[in-house]
Parts: structure tokens; sequence; C-alpha cells
């Protein structure tokens, strides 16, 4: 399982991580790839109209009234994309290989073991992030890393 | 369980839609085009995203050469949620095939293989029934009934 | 009939925690304002307005730091410590510790239950001088186990420290629930390993 690249938009639809691994470990600096890099901007908008209008989709065709229909996944020739939405607007995706299927898990636990642990209770990080600013916070970044990122 | 069909042309227009079951929500006219339009544009994007690590691991395959629109390998090719899945097909003319079925049980790629399956023979019954009839003008709405009854044919036997 | 303990959600107490020291910067820069606008009307306006909800910003005010935020929070502590030893003294009133009340005795009392009462931990280390100066040293500090500064930890320490005034004011109404008069000054030593020098001949 190869995961390629974390996103996080806020409920205000901009993005605030972004992180893409390379796979190659670059034993120099300890970490590889990008951590919410400007070149990655375009990219995150498109990611986030695709899995915007797709989530859309999904309601339309699949809500019942008792029940909201969610997207998990959607995927091409060449990788997957899973995606998680919480209940309060906040969404997630990881760009993985095809091998990877259902990451929904992973996800709920980045979500709330991660982003609920040390970016809302740490009262030093805002929750409400101003447009173009990121999530910088360090800590955050290490266990993002250590449980998505390769190994 | 085959739910619908969807036939957009290569510039993203609806030219069939057919509800083979009634599991999911009826949509009006104008939510189905909306909906084609939105694969149609969303197929384009998808690929565009695929992370700089494939791109550079994936050997130089045939599509790389030569800048046909059409011979977009790398698109959106299916879309799991909880209550369906989706799978596109596209062919070399443009043409995208859209099935919705019940969601995908178990392994997925082998989920989109067999869907990949099911709309390589419609494609068939598409170039049969479709194209080889004199009356369809190209690009617009299908509404031939022969094609209509193959479709429900091949549904019913899978 | 079982009696239900009354408990309280750590999350909501943490939260609550995270809020007073922006709490207690607005209150002071409202009063402020409000003093200098409106001198002669003798009602200051002191409603918090609502206009930086989910971001940070206020802790990079100039009053972080100020007087009247640090003792704000060290005042709020030393009500809390003062009313915390009457409960926790009527709780166990078996406690061997204090049966004998002398200084040493009631720094241990607030090492141990104290700090397990509101930490979950005991402090990790005291000591003292025999003459009156004591250092409490916590290695872990509770309330900082989530704080990180998106900026960085120089940063992170900087805006913690008017937290400690909190655990610093209760320290001093324990103490002087029991007759003592203190001076503590709390230390971040090495982030999140906090100390507290208390001198008590004062």
């Amino acid at each position: 399982m190869t995961i390629f690249s974390f996103w996080i938009f806020d409920r205000h639809c901009n993005c605030i991580y972004s992180r893409e691994w390379t796979q190659v470990l670059n034993p120099a600096t300890e970490s590889s790839g990008t951590i919410n890099a400007k070149a990655n901007e375009d990219n995150a908008k498109l990611l986030f109209g695709v899995l915007f209008s797709l989530r859309n989709i999904a309601r339309k065709v699949g809500d019942t009234p008792e029940q909201e229909n969610t997207l998990n996944s959607f995927a091409t020739a060449k990788y997957r994309a899973h995606f998680y939405e919480s209940p309060s607007g906040l969404r997630l995706c990881i760009l993985s290989d095809l091998e990877t299927q259902n990451l929904q898990t992973q996800l709920r636990d980045v979500y709330s073991n991660i982003y609920v642990e040390h970016i809302v209770k740490n009262p030093l990080s805002p929750v409400d992030f101003k447009p173009g600013s990121k999530i910088t916070n360090q800590r955050f970044i290490r266990l993002v890393d250590r449980y998505l990122g390769p190994q | 369980m085959i739910q619908s069909l969807f036939i957009l042309n290569r510039s993203g227009g609806l030219i069939y839609q057919h509800d083979l079951n009634d599991g999911l929500n009826k949509l009006s006219a104008n939510e189905h085009l909306i909906l084609a339009g939105t694969i149609h544009g969303v197929f384009a994007i998808a690929s565009k995203l695929t992370p700089t690590a494939v791109k550079v691991s994936a050997q130089p395959r045939a599509q790389s050469q030569g800048s046909a629109v059409n011979g977009n390998t790398s698109g959106l090719k299916s879309i799991e949620t909880d209550k369906f899945s989706m799978y596109i097909f596209q062919t070399l003319t443009g043409v995208k095939f859209l099935l919705v079925t019940d969601p995908a049980q178990g392994d997925l790629n082998s989920g989109c293989d067999t869907a990949e399956n099911v709309l390589r023979k419609i494609y068939a019954l598409y170039a049969d029934y479709v194209m080889k009839n004199p009356f369809y003008e190209i690009d617009m709405p299908i509404r031939v009934d022969l094609f209509d009854r193959k479709i429900a044919e091949l549904v019913k036997a899978l | 009939m079982t009696e239900i303990t009354p408990q309280v959600n750590a999350t909501c107490l943490d939260l609550l925690i995270n809020e007073m020291v922006p709490l207690a910067i607005r209150t002071t820069r409202e009063l402020k304002q409000s003093y200098e606008q409106a001198i002669e009307s003798l009602v200051p306006q002191i409603s918090i307005k609502d206009e930086d909800t989910g971001d940070v910003e206020i802790l990079n005010s100039e009053l972080l730091h100020s007087e009247d935020v640090t003792h704000k929070l060290e005042n709020c502590g030393y009500s809390i410590g003062i009313r915390l030893s009457e409960v926790l003294i009527y709780k166990d009133s078996q406690n061997e510790i204090l049966k004998n009340l002398e200084l040493l005795n009631i720094m241990k009392f607030i090492c141990r239950d104290v700090w397990r009462e509101l930490y979950g931990k005991q402090m990790d280390n005291l000591r003292t001088n025999h003459r009156g100066t004591f250092v409490l040293i916590d290695n872990a500090f509770k309330t900082f186990q989530r704080f990180d500064s998106p900026v960085d930890l120089q940063d992170t320490i900087y805006k913690c420290k008017p937290y400690l005034w909190i655990s610093s004011g209760i320290i001093r109404g324990v103490l002087k629930s029991f007759g003592v008069d203190s001076l503590i000054t709390p230390e971040i030593t090495k982030f999140p390993m906090v100390s507290f020098n208390i001198q008590t001949n004062v």
C-alpha cells in the first residue's frame, strides 16, 4: 500500500493542509516530499472541485429520507482518492495507489485522534483558518507523517 | 445490480439515460444533464491530479504519444459511495458510458473490471444498434427501441 | 440507593481552561477601552464582543504578559485553591499528611493530593532548602499536553506562560488556607516541564 498525498479542506472550502510524500526517503532531512507547497495550490483547488462535485452527485442520487449518502472514494487508472467529510464540514482526502482500497478508518482516525486532539484542543492553534493560512504546527505534521507517511 | 445507464457524447452532452432498476432516487431530465456535464468535467480533471510519484514511476505508455484528447486513459474510472457505485468507460472516440450499480462488494479493482466488461458489451450494442442505424443522427439523443430492448436483455442476462 | 459521583468531562474542562487566558486578555482590553472612552459614564460597557472566534490572534496581544492579565489569572487560581483545599480536606480527613501540619507536609499535600485532583498525577519532584523555600517540579504539565504553536517552540513557551499563573494561584490559595503566606514564581524549565518556586517566609 502506498500513500501519495494527504489534504485537508476546511468548511470555507480552503485547503488548510497539504502533504505530498515522495517515495524515496531522503535520509538527510528525514522527511521527504512537500508540506503546504505553493506549487500544490492549484492542484488543491482542482481536487476540491472534483470531490465537491462528486459528493454532490452522491447526495443527489443516493440520499434517502433516512440517511445521507456519503462519497467514499473515486479512482482513475492511476490512483485512488479517499474522501471523508466530518459533520462539521471538514474534508479530508488521501491519494493512494489502486491496491489501497479503503482508508475510511484511517481518515476518521486522523480527524479524531490528530486533528481534534492537536488542532482543536490546542489553544495556540486557530480552528478557523483565514484564507491562505495553513496548519504549520510541528506536532500535527509529525503525527500525520508517522501515521500515513512511508514507513 | 445495475441501476442505470448514461451515455455521453464527446462534448459531454447526455445522449442516453435509462433507469434499469429503481433502487435510487429518480432525477429530473435537467438533473441528468447536470450529472453528465459534471462527470465529463471531472473525468478530465481527475487525470490532471495524478500524483507526481505515479507519473515518475509509470513507464511511458502508448497514451503518452500523440495528444489525442480522446486517448485519455487516465481519467475518472469509478466512484464509490455508501449507496451506489459508478463506473465510467471512455471509448477512443470520446464517448463515455456510465454505469450506476449497487455499492461494490469486496475487491474494488475486480469490481471495476467486471463493470468494464459490461460497459464494453454495451459499447458493442451501441455500435451495432445505434451506429448502424441509418436513422440515428450522430451526437443527438438516442431514441432507438431496439437498442433499449437489447440493453434490457443484456442486463437481465447478467 | 447508589450515590452518583459527580464527574466532569475532561475535554470540557480542558477547553474551559484553554479559554481562560484569552478571556482575561479580552476583559482587560475591553475594560481599558471602555474606561478611556467613557470616563464620564459610571457604568462601563464590559460585554465582550464576538470578534475573533476560531483564531488565536488574541494571544498576540501585548496584554498577554501584562500585570492585569497575570493578576486576573492568578486571582482566579487563588480562589480555586482556597476552596479546593477545603474540599480535599473534608473528603479525606484520614489523610496521614494532615495529621502533622508542618510546612513540608503541606507541600507534600499539594504535590500529592492537590495535584492528583487537578491533573490526575503527582508532582514529580519536591526540593527545599529547609529555610522556607520550596521548588515543586512537574515533568509533564498536563495543561500543556496539547499546546503547540504553529510558529515554533519559543512561541509555544511564550504563550503557555500565562496559563501557569492559574496553577500558581491555586498553590498560593491552598497554602493560604493553611495559614501560610507565600510568593510563587512559576517557570517553564524545559517544555512541557514546569517548576514552581515557592517562598514562604514572606
